[in-house]
């Protein structure tokens, strides 16, 4: 009898899709979730990011959106409808001058501008992950 | 420690962009994506020795591909350009501005685009 597969314990990471238009900005900040053990899965604006839903391409635990973006939605947009097609994926939102919104459609939000450690840390205190150490 | 190489990953389409990314990075490269010829620019010009490869396929945009194609080719030759897509129409073209004209062809074989790749690192630095 050949024995029991041992079970994996290695710990799936979160997964942070991430909706930035600023390439350099989504850049960093995805290399320092990365860093920091998240998989991240990067969406130049808030389009590409539902394509990537609607596709059902893989699970997400965590939406980090900017706001303010070109095409059809912006990041108010995106949000609210993933709220309702996928209740699960914790929603971060970020912006520098962020106006009026239902403050029930999303669970966390960054201060643009913001520093990568600081966001970094507010995504995982959403998932419930141990906060990152900061340099 | 050496440092992995990094490959700069053009690819409009995020179902194609995001596994073929992963894949890389599993691989041990450092990947930077851009959705479009001008967030490549973007990347390229902020960071310009840290690219050492380039992967653009520009979608149905390929004037804008080849016109970044033409511009990395100028502004920094030692680093390999790798065309792919559904190009066929502009081959000729795209064969001008890369080492082996358009041999990556979508869906992307991951394993395929490891291998050219590595064949094309390998020969720049010999």
């Amino acid at each position: 009898m050949s024995p029991a597969a041992q079970p994996d314990c290695t710990p799936t990471p979160a997964i942070v899709l991430l909706v930035e238009d600023e390439v350099l900005l989504r850049a960093l900040l995805a290399e320092t979730l990365r860093g920091d053990g998240f998989s991240v899965v990067e969406a130049a604006n808030a389009d590409e990011a539902w394509a990537y839903l609607q596709a059902g391409a893989g699970p997400v635990d965590l939406l980090f959106s900017d706001v303010s973006m070109p095409g059809s939605m912006d990041g108010i947009a995106l949000m609210k409808r993933v709220r309702a097609a996928y209740p699960a994926i914790k929603i971060l939102i970020t912006s520098g001058n962020l106006g009026p919104v239902d403050l029930n459609a999303f669970d966390g939000f960054v201060q643009k501008p913001f520093t990568l450690g600081h966001a970094a840390k507010v995504a995982a205190g959403l998932l419930g992950m141990e906060p990152p150490e900061l340099a | 420690m050496i440092a992995a190489a990094c490959i700069l990953l053009l690819e409009p389409e995020i179902i194609a962009r995001q596994p073929l990314a992963d894949y890389l990075r599993e691989c041990g490269y450092r990947v930077v994506e851009a959705a479009t010829a001008a967030e490549a620019r973007v990347l390229l010009e902020a960071q310009p020795v840290a690219i050492d490869a380039m992967l653009a396929d520009a979608g149905r945009d390929a004037p804008s591909l080849f016109a970044l194609a033409q511009w990395v080719r100028r502004s920094w030759p030692a680093v390999p350009v790798i065309l792919a897509g559904n190009i066929e129409k502009a081959a000729a073209e795209a064969g001008r501005l890369c080492d082996d004209g358009p041999a990556l062809v979508k869906p992307y074989d991951h394993q395929l685009v490891l291998q050219q790749i590595k064949r094309r690192l390998a020969a720049r630095k010999t």
